[in-house]
């Protein structure tokens, strides 16, 4: 029997029709996916299943069954057995889904407070043994903590732990990797997994068809609110019918590596030698030395924390290493008084991980591209051009940032960094805040850029399917060094450091048009 | 919490800094204030001899230097020797006792009616629909805009004279302090309320309020075990206003309810310009306002653990 039967269901917030007439199915044991980019219901769809989609919203369905009782019929009481009890949920973004005042403890004893599932004396006991079993190492230390003490993939395990405390019998989990490095996601996913094995349903919301792939029985594409395909997730990911699965596919497909760029000229446009930074008693850059020449990409790839904005900020001139140099062009860089600096630092532009942030909200485009083009003698023009070049149009200069999709966001904020004519373009994570169909254009249009305009690229990230994609050399960094470095099909494709073949096993990647997905 | 500890040495040590720039100002706005300061001594309308001025001038050492003056003031109040009031010919040490202990009574007693009323207000109101909102919100608008003072007398015309439920005067025991206190307190608690009420009502649009949902918990539940303590925040932080609040609503307080306490020491310490109980009054509100800043300061890592020194780390 199907612990979960959905059939018909809508939600509507006002005339924002935001889940159209979906139905799907979870049966005990098995896991399916909803896949989708952002806004197209998934999250909506899953709290529906939990009757929290909030005041504001109209939800109805045809059926809603959940572990064979009506829920079309609940009403506060009955909802409030089935949270937790009997569905768990793993909200979106772990690092603020604990209450960030209370022990980390008192956060997974909640439910068995709540559901009464074991006596009051034994609730110690078991919070220490379910921190336990989503391996949380140290359980008993980790529940007089707080939140904000433990790493965000002990705090996804804890939000996981407290989801299962009152042993539900369908675990729903919104995107659970989003925030977390490749491999503790690798961990986190492999204890969904398990917690599968053991007869609980899943149903697992991602964005990321790699996620997805590793362990999904079936999947069903949400797009605009509606399923557009669903069936069994290795059947799918091999041969999608629907266009949109398609593109979602192809964006996430693993590439090889692209033929290096002809540096021709080999010219050395930044040079950064031995730098090493840091902050108090914490190294946040130790002994890094690269080189970046004219119109070649240099990937910088580590997880958080591993000091590759650091570097970024070193090489921009911004931040000033405590020992080693930054040389542009041969001439002292990181040396120069910031008076000295400034008049060049039209060389080398940044471009920033949120483009919604790093935008003024109150200023039109044509605003944000004038400012960056101060005493033009033909401003508009110029503004045309760097539109032009980023795939836009003169339609988009009265637009502000909010009328404006991700997209086109990160390319306004690419034409503002194109403005002042760099050699050389600093991307400190481009493309990781936007859905995977929008970070293949932009990837396009950078790659596209660096060739017209024989841009150099310091491209920092922490995806390894991304810095594949546009590197044509990679350096890997570990805990404030580089431990890896050569052309990107060196270091992609034969890693010799253990750290790099540790995250390459660990990215949830698919395997490409054929073969069967790599299935956890 | 050793590293929040740390900290109050030097706060207390910021602490006689501002007390030293308090006695500054004080000193200052006295003799920028024009007139004699010995026409304020014989009090108005006395006519005295030049050999009587004289003498008084010897006696208050108002002869010597500025920088004489105001350094003498300065050791003076180093050993806690506040001077002697012009007006009443004592010491300020006296003209103060007695008077300290009412008017930290009446204090205490309308935070704690302010808490009250604002938390009470906050939680019944919170998460409802607009009707009662906007009733709660014009209701703490009113109290917020009304002066105390009239409040005050409209207490006294209806609780006291018409039904004679509350003494008007005095400070004969608990009874007498109610009505002012919550004079005092409806102003406080009108703003508290409305910041406490935005507060509940964000924390609980965050995502952990989904989980606390999702976990099965009520809306009880993540109001008393959850939301409640994000509302403490604010309060902490609006503490400064509150004994702002509450010195400023004394003066006005004892004067209309006729109660003993430094509100009516300083109107009438004011009127008459006896300059040495003003500094003293002046000093004592800084040291309130400075402990208090301490108090809540150690206060913040109590209720956010985040706030508790980047001593503990981030552990991995």
């Amino acid at each position: 029997m199907s612990l979960l039967a959905v059939e018909g269901l809508d939600v509507r917030f006002g005339a924002v029709h935001a889940v159209r007439d979906v139905s799907f199915s979870v049966a005990s044991g098995e896991c399916l996916a909803l896949v989708g980019e952002s806004g197209s219901g998934k999250s909506t769809a899953a709290r529906a299943l939990l009757g929290l989609t909030g005041p504001g919203a109209r939800t109805t369905a045809r059926t809603l069954r959940v572990d064979g009782r009506d829920a079309t019929a609940f009403g506060a009481r009955e909802w409030r057995t089935v949270r937790g009890g009997t569905v768990g949920l793993v909200s979106q973004d772990a690092l603020v889904s604990l209450d960030p005042l209370r022990r980390v403890g008192a956060e997974v004893a909640e439910p068995l407070r709540l559901h009464r599932t074991v006596e009051p004396g034994r609730i110690r006991e078991r919070v220490v043994e379910l921190l336990r079993e989503v391996g949380v190492p140290e359980p008993e230390a980790r529940a007089a903590q707080y939140p904000h003490e433990l790493s965000g993939g002990l705090r996804q395990r804890a939000l996981i732990a407290s989801a299962l405390a009152a042993e539900p019998k369908l675990l729903v989990a919104d995107e659970p990797t989003t925030a977390l490095d490749v491999t503790v996601q690798a961990q986190v996913l492999d204890l969904l997994a398990r917690a599968g094995a053991s007869g609980m349903g899943l149903l697992l919301i991602s964005h990321d068809l790699g996620v997805v792939a590793r362990i999904a029985d079936r999947t069903a594409v949400l797009r605009e609110g509606a399923v557009v395909e669903s069936g069994a997730t290795a059947e799918l990911l091999r041969s999608p019918r629907h266009p949109f699965t398609r593109v979602l596919v192809e964006a996430s497909a693993a590439r090889p590596p692209r033929e290096p760029s002809a540096v021709s000229s080999a010219r050395r446009l930044l040079e950064v030698s031995a730098v090493s930074k840091a902050y108090g008693s914490r190294t946040a850059a130790h002994g890094v030395s690269f080189a970046l020449h004219a119109g070649e990409t240099v990937g910088l790839v580590g997880e958080s924390g591993s000091g590759k904005s650091t570097v970024a900020r070193i090489a921009m001139g911004l931040l000033a290493p405590d020992s080693g140099t930054v040389t542009l062009a041969g001439d002292p860089w990181s040396a120069l008084p910031e008076r000295r600096r400034r008049p060049l630092r039209h060389r080398l532009q940044l471009v920033h991980q949120d483009p919604y942030s790093s935008l003024d909200p109150r200023f039109t485009v044509a605003r944000v591209l004038a400012e960056a083009l101060p005493g033009h003698p033909d401003r508009r023009a110029r503004t045309l051009e760097l539109l032009d070049l980023v795939g836009l149009g003169p339609e988009h200069l009265g637009r502000r940032p909010h009328q404006l999709s991700g997209g086109q966001r990160q390319r306004v904020a690419i034409a503002r960094a194109l403005a002042p004519a760099p050699e050389i373009l600093v991307c400190d994570e481009p493309v990781s805040a936007l859905d995977a169909s929008v970070q293949d254009q932009i990837l396009r249009l950078l790659e596209d850029l660096r060739q017209r305009l024989g841009l150099a690229l310091l491209f920092i990230s922490h995806d390894l399917g991304v810095i594949r994609r546009i590197s044509d050399r990679v350096l890997v960094m570990k805990d404030a060094r580089v431990v890896e470095e050569g052309t990107a099909a060196e270091v992609l494709t034969d890693p010799r450091h253990p750290y790099t073949r540790a995250l390459l096993a660990a990215v949830p990647s698919l395997p490409g048009p054929v073969g069967a997905p790599d299935r956890a | 919490m050793p590293e929040t500890l740390r900290l109050v040495p030097r706060r207390l040590a910021a602490g006689v800094l501002v007390l030293w720039g308090a006695a500054t100002l004080a000193f200052l706005a006295l003799h920028l204030v024009p007139g004699d300061v010995v026409d304020t001594v014989l009090g108005p309308g006395t006519a005295a001899t030049p050999a009587l001025r004289e003498q008084i001038r010897l006696d208050y050492g108002l002869g010597d230097p500025l920088a004489v003056q105001y350094l003498r003031q300065l050791a003076d109040l180093a050993h806690g020797d506040l001077g002697r009031s012009y007006q009443l010919g004592l010491p300020v040490s006296q003209v103060l006792e007695g008077q300290v202990a009412p008017t930290v009574e009446l204090a205490l007693t309308a935070t704690a009616l302010a808490l009250l009323i604002a938390f009470a207000a906050a939680v019944l109101t919170a998460g409802r629909g607009r009707v009662v909102r906007s009733l709660a919100s014009g209701l703490e608008l009113l109290a917020v805009s009304v002066p105390s003072y009239w409040l005050g007398i409209l207490g006294l015309t209806f609780l006291s004279y018409r039904f004679g439920l509350l003494p008007a005067a005095g400070d004969s025991g608990p009874a007498a302090l109610l009505l002012p206190a919550l004079t005092l307190a409806l102003p406080i608690g009108g703003v508290l309320a409305r910041v406490v009420r935005q507060e509940l009502d964000e924390a609980s649009g965050r995502p952990f309020a989904l989980t606390v949902r999702a976990r099965g918990g009520t809306e009880r539940t993540l109001l008393l075990r959850h939301t409640l303590r994000h509302a403490a925040l604010p309060v902490a932080t609006l503490s400064g206003w509150i004994v702002g609040s509450l010195l400023g609503g004394a003066v006005l307080t004892e004067t209309v309810f006729a109660r003993p306490g430094l509100g009516r020491v300083l109107v009438t310490a004011v009127t008459s310009k006896d300059v040495p109980v003003v500094t003293a009054l002046v000093l004592l509100s800084a040291a309130a306002f400075v402990v208090v800043n301490l108090l809540v300061d150690l206060a913040y890592p109590v209720i956010d653990p985040r706030l508790r020194g980047a001593g503990t780390g981030v552990a991995v």
